[in-house]
Order: C-alpha cells, then structure tokens, then sequence
C-alpha cells in the first residue's frame, strides 16, 4: 500500500483526526496528511493555493457536521474553485440517513461516502481502488 | 237584509237595529238614486270617532281614512262586485284610527233591488274590526318565517369552517337583525378577570353608525342592567326607552337616550353556566315591540352563537395542541439524529483507537482487561446500530410501498435460513398461495419474515417435532400475515407490553438481544400496519401482520 499522494482530513473531531493521521501512517496510505478542522479554514487555504498544483492535496477526507462551515458548504465552495488538478473527496461520517448519501452523489467530485469509523480495510479498499486506475 | 217597507228610513225595524248595535258592526248603506250614503254611529266609532266628527258624510269618507295603498283594492274589488264577477262585496283593508295606529277592517256589503222593476236600489255594507286577527295571522307567518330563518342559520352553522366562523356570525347577525328591523346588531364578550366587556362584533343598518371601536374594553360598571340581567341568565328587554322612569345620570335612560335607541333587547350567551357575552340588537328609527315568541327565537339564536364560538374555539384548542404535538415530533425526531450521529461518532473513534492499539501492541490482547475493553466497544457499536436502524425506520420519509409477492419472499427467507433450521430440527412450510401480492417495503418485509421465522427457530421446543408454518388470513380486509410455530411460548399475561419492546427479552438465548421484535413492530408499523401476537407457553405462537388492505390479490 504505498501511496505518494498528499491527504487532507476536515474534521472538528480532534480524536478522529489523531487516529486517522496514525491509522494512515501505519497503512503507508500517504506521503503527507494535513487537516482542518471545518471546511472554512481548508477551503481558505484551497483559494490561497488554487495555483500550487503540489500543495493542493489529491485526496480530501471530509466530514459532513462541522462548525462554521460544513461538508455540504466546503463542496458547494469547492465546485466554484478552478482547481489546478483532479482532487477527490472522500466523505467520512457518522450520519446514518440515507439522504446525506444520496445527497453527495450530486457532487461528481465526491468519490465515495464513507461510514465512520475508518479501518484498514477501509483505507485498503481505497488505496487498491486508486491503484487499478490509475 | 231584504226591507221590504224600505223607503225614508232603511232600518225602521228597531230590534234588527239593536242587534247589529250590538254586535259592534259598523254599517253603511248607499243610496244609488241620491248617491248619498249613511253609516251609523258605531262604523265610526270603530275608528274613534263620532259621526259627527267625520262630517260631512259622503261616499268619500272612507277614502279620506282609508290607507293610502289600500284604496284601490277596494275600489276594484266593489267594481267585480258591480260588474257581477262576484255574488258579494268583500274586502280587508286599512284605516287608520284617530289615535293614529292601524286597523283592518273586513268590509262586506251587497245591493238590494227593487222588487217592481229589479232595479238597483240601494247597497248595505258591514264593517268589522279584524285587527286582532290579522295581527294573530301576520304573528304566525313571522315567526313561521323567523324559525325558517333560524333553521337556515343553524345549518350554515353546522359545516363551516373554521376559518370561516367571523364571516358566518357576521352574516347571520346581519340577517337576523333585518329579520326583526333592527338598526344595529352586536355581540359582546364579558371578561370577569378584568371585569370588562368588548364589543366583538357589529352590524349596522345604512345610515347607522357603527360603534364597535368605541366600544372596547368597557368596564362592567358602566353597564350594571345588563350583567345584573344577564347573570340572572334574563335578557334585558328595553320596549320603549321612552317610557323609562329618568332615574338619574347613571340609569338606564341616561345610557340609551342619548345614543338614540328607541328599543333594545340583550340577550345572555351561556356556554354551561358561564357568562359569556351577550348578543343584543337596537331598534333606533322606531320602536319594535318584540312577542314573548320572538324572545324566544332570539334566545334560540344566542344560544347557537354560543354553540359555534365553543366549537371554533375547541377546533382553535385541538389545533394548537396538534401543532405542539408536530413541534414535539420534529424536536424528538432532530434530537435522534443528533444523538445517533454524536454518539456513533465517539463510539468509532473509541472502536478506532482500540483497533490501533491492537495493531500497534498486540501484546496487550494477552490482558483481560482489553479484551473486555474490545467487547465493550462492540457491544456499543452494535447497540448504536440497532438504535440507528430504529430511528431510521422512524424518522426517514416513508418508504414508497410496492406490489409485492409474498409467496416469493418467504421461499427466500426460508432458503436463507435453511441450514439454521435443520440444524435445531425446525420444519418450514410456506402454506401461502403464490399468486398473494401485498403491497410493502422490501427490505422491510424481508427482515420481518427473517426476525419472525429465526424466532421460532431459536425458541423451538425441544420436547416435540417443531416447524413454523406461513399462511394467510382475511380479517375484515386486510390481508393478515401469519407466523406459527410450536415453540417455547411467551406468558402474554405478564409480558403483553413488552413483548415488542426494546431490549426485552423473554428465553435464553446467547443471541438474544430484545431488538428483533422491536424493530419488527416499528418496520410493520412503518407501512402503515401492525402486528398482534397470540402465544402460550409450551404450546407456541402465532404472529399476526396485518397489513394495509388496498389492491391485495
């Protein structure tokens, strides 16, 4: 499972993000992972670096409840970006309505939706996914 | 009335005279030849006059007392009469007494001919006061008139909508107000706590003023006849403010006169025994005497505003309550999803860190304490997960029902759980027709079959041969689904109410978790149905789905 690809986690839930940061270091998921802890702070810094294709992470872990700015909002502020390079959005949450799944297939940059808690088996199966396209 | 000495004198015969006298019949008799005519004393006096007064006498002088539009009547009836349409002269008309009022007079009358020649000679006519008859007749058509009025009000009433109560009220005040000639109509609400009253609605008659916003918030002193009368539940009935006795500033003249009410009645509205307001009606360019009758009927109609402002304000009541039960139900409903999603937030995270200290130290599997730690840990995950997939089925939009064969979905069940069943020995028959179609939410049906059928497995009796038998009944149209098996049994005189609860559970059994049936019962209830159960213990159980009756086969 190796993975050169740069990772970014918007999540206010502290634990979430220490764990995932370690669940993912262990799995060799990825070179780099930031976060962010509501999707105003990752999408300010997506706007300040819309040029830098090597900052802009590949891959984005998004959570759907969050403070001041939340999943539904980052996306709705993503899809007016003219990103430099394909990025792709993972959502990562603890909702159980079916309506949030339906709701982010409306989103073609949303590449998954994912049901909190993150395992290996889950970052595998994302991991192998990456591989066979790419 | 032949006089066959007839000459000067028409009545010479003194003792006819006296009985007509008597009788209170006025007279006249018209003399063709001369056309003179002569009416004795009491055709005038019926009138209030003396004949003399009534000078000079012609065959005018009714005309002159005669009610305007009733002149012609009379003159075209006697002209039938004459013209020999009719075999009499008769004729009901108005004339006006000297003390100014009305009085119906019938009037009859017929010629006499000369015997000789059979030549009209005279005419002799009667008059007779039928005031107090044709009041009486006019008395029953109005009232005839008022109930049907009433009885239209009343059936107005019956259906309106809520919404709509204002304008009906306002209507039929309008139309009863009309009904009696009133020039204002209102109703009035007493407040005991404030000890005030309110002018709540008002109708005028054109050229009348309203009053209503003068009228608000009034303290009950200032009118002490009306909710004296009112709390001895009498209306206060007021003929003639003009014959009122004038005592003083605060009386009763004192209030009316100025306003220019002429009458007036109110009349209490009594909702059991309390006061609440009064509907009252001013009579201002003349007076109107109202009959004990029209009392009545008033009354009648107060009682029915009563009757309409207590159901508006009981639909007013149920609607609120309904609306504070829907805000009830969306809070409850938001506050599950917050607490599902919160929790199974900390859960997955607890569930996380476990499974990476198990990978980073898989020594510490070797302490009891962190295997417990693990079991714990999924135990809440599992417990979340039921409870989410309760809330769900609760709280997400309902499921769109399809057709659905039943038939084939429990040959589905019954394969999936084929090896369970012969493991612990249980026989599976599928007795329903494969032609029955019910409508229902797949996943729905397929985990109640699942959870009813697994039951009967795990709760089988070990002392005979089991099965679990699937078949269907029809129960006043619905389509009933049912589930026996011979198993263990549930004492439904103990656990009648918990059968379906969460987390009850009633055998052991290391899957036993108390869930099955709950959800079960939420799933069924989901679309729009229900289950009963019928159980003894030793004997086993029968599950009953009912489930909704359109379009089954």
């Amino acid at each position: 499972m190796m993975n050169t690809s740069k990772t970014c986690i918007i999540d206010d839930d502290e634990i979430f993000v220490i764990v995932a940061k370690k669940i993912m270091k262990v799995a060799g998921f990825s070179e780099e992972v930031t976060n962010f802890k509501n999707g105003k702070d990752a999408i300010d810094f997506f706007r300040e670096n819309i040029t830098n294709a090597t900052i802009i992470p590949d891959m984005v872990f998004l959570d759907l409840n969050m403070p001041l700015m939340d999943g539904w909002d980052f996306l709705d502020a993503l899809d007016q970006l003219d990103l430099p390079k394909k990025v792709k959005v993972f959502i990562f949450t603890s909702s159980i309505d079916p309506k949030d799944e339906k709701r982010s297939q409306d989103y073609s940059i949303v590449e998954r939706f994912i049901e909190k808690p993150l395992t290996m088996q889950k970052l595998k199966l994302i991991s192998e996914s990456e591989e066979t396209e790419s | 009335m032949q006089n066959k000495q007839s000459g000067n004198s028409e009545f010479n015969d003194l003792s006819y005279k006296n009985i007509i006298d008597g009788a209170d019949i006025g007279t006249w008799v018209w003399n063709f030849q001369t056309n003179k005519i002569t009416y004795n004393e009491k055709w005038a006096s019926i009138l209030g006059y003396t004949l003399n007064e009534l000078k000079p006498l012609n065959t005018d002088t009714w005309k002159k007392l005669a009610h305007p539009d009733d002149v012609e009547k009379v003159i075209s009836s006697l002209n039938n009469y004459l013209d020999g349409k009719s075999e009499y002269y008769e004729c009901r008309f108005r004339m006006k007494h000297k003390e100014g009022h009305w009085l119906w007079i019938l009037d009859k009358g017929k010629i006499i001919t000369d015997e000789n020649n059979g030549e009209a000679k005279i005419m002799t006519g009667m008059h007779l006061d039928v005031t107090e008859k044709m009041q009486l007749q006019e008395d029953v058509m109005k009232q005839t008139a008022f109930q049907k009025l009433l009885l239209k009000i009343a059936s107005t009433y019956i259906n309106v909508n809520l919404d709509e109560v204002d304008s009906i009220i306002q209507q039929s005040l309008k139309e009863m107000a009309e009904f009696v000639h009133a020039d204002r109509a209102y109703i009035f609400s007493y407040d005991f706590q404030s000890s005030s009253t309110s002018n709540t609605f008002e109708w005028c008659a054109e050229g009348i003023s309203p009053e209503i916003d003068n009228l608000q918030l009034l303290s009950m002193d200032s009118v002490p006849h009306w909710v004296s009368k009112h709390l001895r539940g009498q209306p206060l009935y007021i003929p003639d403010v003009n014959a009122l006795p004038d005592d003083g500033p605060l009386g009763l003249r004192a209030i009316l006169e100025p306003q220019g009410i002429q009458s007036l009645i109110t009349i209490p509205m009594i909702h059991e025994d309390d006061l609440l307001g009064f509907v009252g009606f001013d009579f201002v360019r003349d007076p109107y005497e109202l009959s004990e009758k029209e009392i009545t009927l008033l009354t009648l109609f107060s009682n029915m505003l009563v009757n309409i402002q207590d159901r508006k304000n009981k639909d007013l009541k149920l609607n609120s309550f309904l609306s504070i039960t829907q805000n009830q139900n969306e809070k409850l409903k938001h506050f599950a999803h917050i607490l599902s999603h919160n929790i199974r937030s900390h859960s997955s995270n607890i569930s996380m860190i476990l499974a990476l200290i198990s990978d980073e130290y898989p020594e510490l599997h070797e302490f009891q304490l962190i295997r417990l730690l693990n079991t714990a840990s999924d135990k809440l995950s599992e417990t979340i997960r039921h409870l989410n997939k309760v809330i769900l089925i609760n709280t997400s939009s309902p499921e769109k029902l399809t057709s659905l064969n039943l038939h084939d979905i429990i040959e589905h069940t019954i394969r999936t759980l084929s090896y369970m069943a012969k493991n612990e020995g249980v026989t599976i028959e599928n007795n329903v027709p494969s032609d029955t179609i019910v409508k229902g939410v797949e996943s729905y049906l397929d985990s109640i079959l699942m959870n009813l059928i697994t039951n009967g497995i795990k709760y089988c009796s070990d002392e005979r041969e089991s099965y679990v038998t699937l078949y269907i009944e029809e129960v006043n149209n619905h389509l009933v689904i049912c589930v026996e098996d011979n198993g263990l049994g549930i004492n439904l005189e103990k656990n009648r109410d918990k059968i379906f609860g969460m987390y009850k559970t009633f055998h052991e059994h290391p899957d036993s978790r108390g869930i099955g049936l709950f959800i079960t019962k939420n799933q069924i209830e989901a679309m729009g149905g229900k289950i009963e159960v019928e159980s003894e213990v030793g004997k086993g159980s029968i599950f009953k789905i009912y489930l909704p009756h359109d379009e089954y086969k």
